[in-house]
């Protein structure tokens, strides 16, 4: 018998494997798919690759702009795609090294639970372990209206998927994936109208700057329908006609493509959870403690297929804890969502960590809200990027930092100075009096610390 | 190596605590910060965060009551250690060799790199997580906000456990130790070598500091203006004496100060305005009566006192000895140190006497409770000669000193609300409307 068996090699599951390898454990890891998971192989790392291409072109755009280059004469998407698939075939075959290296098994099936020790997998073979981890992540929401042929009608997978452009694509829902294929289709010349039914786009990041985002991309050319409903009145191989209501008005448009973001649901289904009395709750998510731990003792969930965050940084932190607790040991504290950061990779990026301002105000909170601008920054001026702002909500009792949200350049390298700030518990003054290095673009949010403590310089 | 888990301390007049439910099983490993048990005392229940990391045997079912430090379980550092045939809390086995018990894990342990020194007399009187909070006297690990904190409230760093990474003190230390330990006492007491002259240092922290900034808070941005007038109380106190004669039959003897609170009412009634508040540039004039009611209590010293003012809710809508009853009750809990914070909230109108503490006659300008506009403030009354129908007697008269916020009353209002309250104590049947 194994000490552990992980279902899922997403960045949590294989990252818990790895962990309870070096501690000595004898581990499994089932994947059916592919190593890496949603993340590497259909997320978060081929987009990157996209949208690092989508702002080498924009930056060539930027010169033929001045007159210091000539036209590119647009872009070859096939090779494009290639190249981000190349990423990922390099990511994925260094983590099957990885495993390789700590003598973690690799399953390459499905499986499901028989007993709370033992799975069955889909290519017949039988595995027991004394802990296993369920780290099976999450799938694209459909929506009933749009049936997904990956053709016409796309989710994330199917547009990191396909080698050529739409000329006109409806992207619906504003969320972090929403917005961010917004930014690489319109900068590879793509004429995008982005859908949004809640009345600000990034529902979840604080209004400042979901505000500010929908105004950069309207002045970018994208077309942005916060608060509308959108739903198909004809799907052809053609493309797609759709009828939005917005502002009170109806009208029909045709798209070549629709993309549909509307938020990921958990994979727990066929997981044989039932089987052992693995409590799930009514969305699907699997039923956890603050460790890990299922309603079976030594079943755990980790990921996307639990109720925290859906983000692979969460998944990676789920997976220490919970190899921790197999462990005995109890280094780490349980997941504080608080101190959990959100970064949205379009240009300009967004990233935060802690509370909005709408939060923290329903809250009843006392605080205090500052914006310092990043033109303020010299470097921002520097290299052409003055867009965009540092907001940070402290308290004002105790000046603690309750949040903290960026728009603009590097946005998501910078929140990483607050995350650690809050994790700390810095107060601004410890920022403000830090030595930032000049010029960064960073120095926004020493300047944003010294503003709360009332000793602004450039602003 | 077993940390011992007590009953904890979670209210300054909490003295023992039920266990209502154990939310682990005996024998889980349990992660610091997890929820570990409920504790229900007389007057609420409570759930308890894990202080520690390990595996924890379970020493006291639920429903089981014990007094508060009584230890309730054991953390172990390993499954070895729980299951060993002599595995058994600390406390219990004082004579176990030093020898037997591993040295920790330098990485897990709260005090790595710092020298400490058990102190029984602290953990005594701490009671928070543990059964022995050691007192730090090397250097001092805490993050600034925890620091913050600790500082606004006068609580010692030193004599905190940290549970943040590398035994860190942090925010929710500081919190834990505020919860067990509402009005702590400054540890800075006492002359220090070279200060000989010093009876005592109190810093301006905690509840001190809350008093002082809320005071020049008020002094700084109302308009107050101070009144006096003298009441014949000799009536109030005929009607008083009657009542007093059933305080079997009323449950309580009734008071003069809830007579008083009683003609506050009536000038409300007559002059709606004393009962408002000056909030975000705005008045607003309440309809319910919410009493603050200013309470002396102990200070972090002998020589010192503290000041609070718990709400008296909806006192225009009970009758007297409903209203003495309250008000006793509400004292009692502001002494005993078992309010909470909405407690100190919601006050229309503020009652702060003095009487029995000043001399006879005493008149004062009391400083104005914010928001609220109006504070009635009645001290000692004195016997003195006073026209009666044409007639010179000795009478006992009451002085009353208001403070009013001038940006909400005019002189108007304001003496009107004072006559019609004069009134009330004069004419004591005007109580009962």
């Amino acid at each position: 018998m194994l000490d552990l068996a992980v279902v899922g090699g997403g960045p949590g599951g294989y990252v818990a494997a790895i962990k309870a390898a070096q501690a000595g454990l004898k581990v499994a890891l089932i994947e059916r798919d592919r190593l890496g998971g949603v993340c590497l192989n259909w997320g978060c790392i081929p987009s990157k690759n996209l949208i690092h291409q989508a702002k080498l072109v924009s930056q060539l755009d930027d010169l033929v702009a001045i007159g210091a280059a000539t036209s590119t004469g647009g872009v070859d998407y096939t090779l494009m795609q290639e190249k981000s698939r190349d990423v990922v075939e390099q990511l994925t075959t260094g983590i099957r090294g990885l495993m390789k290296k700590n003598q973690v098994v690799v399953h390459e099936a499905s499986a499901s639970l028989v007993t709370p020790t033992e799975l069955a997998l889909s290519n017949g073979e039988r595995v027991s372990a004394r802990n296993i981890i369920l780290a099976t992540g999450s799938s694209p929401t459909a929506l009933s209206d749009f049936p997904v042929d990956e053709q016409v009608v796309l989710t994330s997978t199917g547009i990191l998927a396909q080698k050529h452009l739409p000329k006109r694509l409806a992207i619906v829902g504003a969320g972090a994936i929403g917005c961010e294929f917004a930014y690489i289709m319109s900068k590879l010349g793509v004429d995008v109208s982005l859908f949004e039914a809640q009345d600000h786009v990034l529902p979840l990041e604080d209004r400042d700057i979901s505000k500010a985002l929908a105004d950069y991309f309207e002045s970018t050319g994208v077309t942005v329908a916060v608060g509308s409903t959108v739903s198909p009145s004809s799907i052809t191989t053609k493309g797609v006609a759709l009828s939005v209501s917005h502002q009170g008005k109806s009208s029909q448009q045709n798209f070549d493509q629709v993309l549909v973001v509307v938020g990921r649901k958990p994979n727990s289904a066929d997981l044989g959870l039932e089987a052992v009395g693995v409590a799930i709750e009514a969305s699907g998510h699997i039923k956890t403690n603050a460790s890990g731990q299922t309603s079976v003792a030594n079943v755990y969930a980790i990921g996307d297929v639990t109720n925290s965050p859906a983000l692979a940084h969460v998944a990676i932190y789920e997976a220490e804890l919970v190899i921790d607790r197999i462990l005995g040991k109890g280094e780490l504290a349980p997941l504080d969502s608080s101190l959990v950061p959100a970064a949205i990779y379009c240009e300009p990026q967004v990233a935060s960590v802690g509370v909005t301002e709408q939060e923290a105000r329903d809250s009843g909170r006392d605080i205090k809200v500052v914006k310092f601008s990043l033109s303020g920054a010299g470097k921002s001026i520097a290299v052409g990027q003055p867009f965009g702002f540092v907001k940070l909500i402290t308290d004002k009792a105790t000046d603690e930092l309750v949040g903290a949200h960026i728009i603009g350049k590097d946005a998501s390298e910078m929140i990483n100075q607050l995350v650690l700030a809050k994790t700390a518990e810095l107060l601004p003054v410890d920022i403000a009096s830090s030595i930032y290095a000049h010029p960064t673009i960073s120095e926004s949010i020493a300047e944003a610390a010294r503003a709360v403590i009332d000793r602004p310089i450039h602003s | 190596m077993s940390t011992d888990y007590v009953m904890p301390k979670l209210a300054m007049a909490m003295n023992e605590g039920t266990v209502a439910e154990w939310l682990v099983s005996d024998g889980d490993f349990v992660q610091r910060g997890e929820l570990l048990l409920t504790v229900e005392t007389e007057k609420t229940a409570y759930e308890v965060e894990a202080p520690d990391s390990g595996f924890f045997r379970i020493l006291v079912g639920a429903g089981e009551t014990r007094d508060c430090g009584t230890v309730l379980g054991v953390f172990y550092e390993s499954v070895e250690a729980l299951t060993a045939p002599n595995a058994d809390s600390q406390s219990q086995t004082p004579s176990a060799p030093a020898a037997d018990t591993p040295p920790r894990d330098t990485n897990a342990t709260v005090s790595a790199g710092r020298d400490t020194v058990p102190d029984k007399a602290t953990a005594a009187q701490n009671n928070v997580v543990t059964s022995s909070v050691p007192v730090t006297t090397g250097r001092l690990k805490a993050s600034p906000l925890a620091k913050r904190m600790a500082k606004d409230a006068g609580l010692d760093l030193h004599r905190m456990t940290g549970t943040g990474p590398g035994g860190r003190i942090v925010k929710r230390d500081v919190e834990a130790q505020l919860r067990s330990q509402p009005h702590i006492r400054p540890q800075s007491i006492g002359a220090t070598a070279n200060q000989e002259d010093v009876l005592a240092t109190i810093p301006i922290t905690g509840m001190r500091h809350a008093i002082a900034s809320r005071l020049i808070e008020s002094l700084q941005t109302t308009a107050q203006l101070s009144s006096f007038w003298e009441s014949n109380l000799s009536r109030l106190l005929e009607v008083r004496r009657q009542l007093v004669a059933k305080e079997e039959e009323l449950g309580t003897r009734i008071s003069v100060n809830a007579m008083l609170v009683k003609a506050m009412i009536y000038g409300i009634r007559r002059v709606p305005i004393a009962n408002s508040c000056v909030v975000d540039d705005q008045i607003r004039i309440h309809r319910d009566v919410h009493v603050g009611v200013a309470v002396s209590v102990p200070g972090s010293t002998e020589y010192d006192s503290g000041l609070l003012v718990p709400v008296l809710r909806h006192a225009d809508k009970l009758g007297l000895a409903e209203l003495d009853l309250a008000m006793k009750a509400l004292v009692q809990k502001a002494k005993d140190g078992a309010c909470t914070a909405d407690d100190f909230t919601g006050s229309t109108i503020t009652f702060s006497t003095t009487a029995g503490l000043a001399p006879p006659g005493h008149r004062s300008t009391p400083v104005l409770n914010l928001p609220n506009a109006m504070l009635v403030g009645p001290s000692t009354p004195k016997d003195k000669p006073w026209a009666v129908e044409g007639e010179i007697k000795i009478q006992t008269v009451l002085p009353v000193s208001v403070t009013f916020d001038h940006r909400a009353l005019d002189g108007d209002p304001a003496v009107r609300f004072m006559n019609a309250m004069h009134e009330a104590i004069e004419n004591p049947n005007l109580l009962l409307l």
